[in-house]
């Protein structure tokens, strides 16, 4: 059962990035983005990391999509239907990734990795929530600050250029 | 828990990250080479998950790094939008007020 849900899941991800791959329309490419991102996290339950998959549902596909939806209605010329992307240097892209993805591929069949088997006790939410207040808590205090200061930055800049 | 093979979840980071970079490298938009980015930075939240599975501290890292992708989308979008004020596109190669042209 668990395999075939495993495939189930690897099999939406391809799809996704296919998709993102060979699409011109940006809107497309952004939804199965959000597509890839939702069957990560089905993944992530998977892998044992339940609370990445919440953060990643919530964080990922809730906000970062819906941003790049926006930012692709804000740019839109008025006299196209669509925004489509132009491709440039595919060829040479192509063989870049295709190098970079068979060496990926030779260093990670070469490796041999120790049992796999997970540890992690069913508590483990509580675990992270409590380490982040605990070990991580430095860590924590200034990922909350960079957000608060990004987002502000961002609806600044973003202010700026409806103003002028 | 559930015990599966390790290999294949580095085959589809490997896969994820190698499409990233042919997204970021061909696409000429600004959105889809922000849509590569995010494939590769997901290749490496898959790593980190991948391994985390006996100690919780790769999770933890691959939260931050949701987190930082998220500030960096907000800031990006935000510059684009003043970027397209100025240029009236979202095209990278017609973005070249500094050069000779």
């Amino acid at each position: 059962m668990s395999e075939f849900v495993q495939f189930f899941f690897f099999l939406l991800t391809l799809i996704g990035v296919g998709v993102i791959v060979s699409t011109k329309n940006v809107v497309h490419a952004a939804y199965a983005l959000a597509l890839v991102l939702v069957s990560l996290a089905g993944i992530y339950v998977l892998l044992n990391a339940e609370l990445l998959a919440i953060v990643q549902i919530l964080l990922y596909a809730g906000g970062v999509v819906i941003l790049l939806v926006f930012g692709v209605m804000m740019t839109r010329r008025g006299s196209e239907d669509v925004l489509v992307s132009e491709s440039k240097n595919s060829i040479l892209a192509l063989a870049l990734s295709l190098a970079i993805f068979s060496l990926l591929v030779y260093v990670f069949s070469e490796a041999t990795f120790e049992s796999f088997e997970s540890t992690i006790t069913s508590d483990q939410v509580r675990e992270i929530g409590v380490s982040f207040l605990t070990n991580h808590i430095v860590a924590f205090e200034l990922i909350a600050f960079v957000l608060l200061v990004a987002l502000v930055g961002a609806s600044y800049l973003a202010k700026m250029s409806s103003n002028d | 828990m559930i015990e599966l093979d390790p290999t294949y979840y580095l085959y589809l980071s490997a896969l994820l990250f190698s499409s990233g970079i042919f997204v970021v490298i061909s696409k000429r938009n600004v959105i889809f080479v922000l849509i590569g980015i995010e494939l590769i930075l997901n290749s490496a939240n898959l790593l980190l998950a991948t391994f985390s599975r006996t100690d919780l501290n790769g999770q933890i890292f691959a939260i931050f790094s949701i987190v930082l992708t998220v500030c960096e989308v907000a800031i990006a979008l935000a510059i684009l939008l003043n970027v397209y004020r100025k240029y009236h596109s979202s095209n990278l190669d017609e973005l070249n007020e500094l050069s000779n042209e």
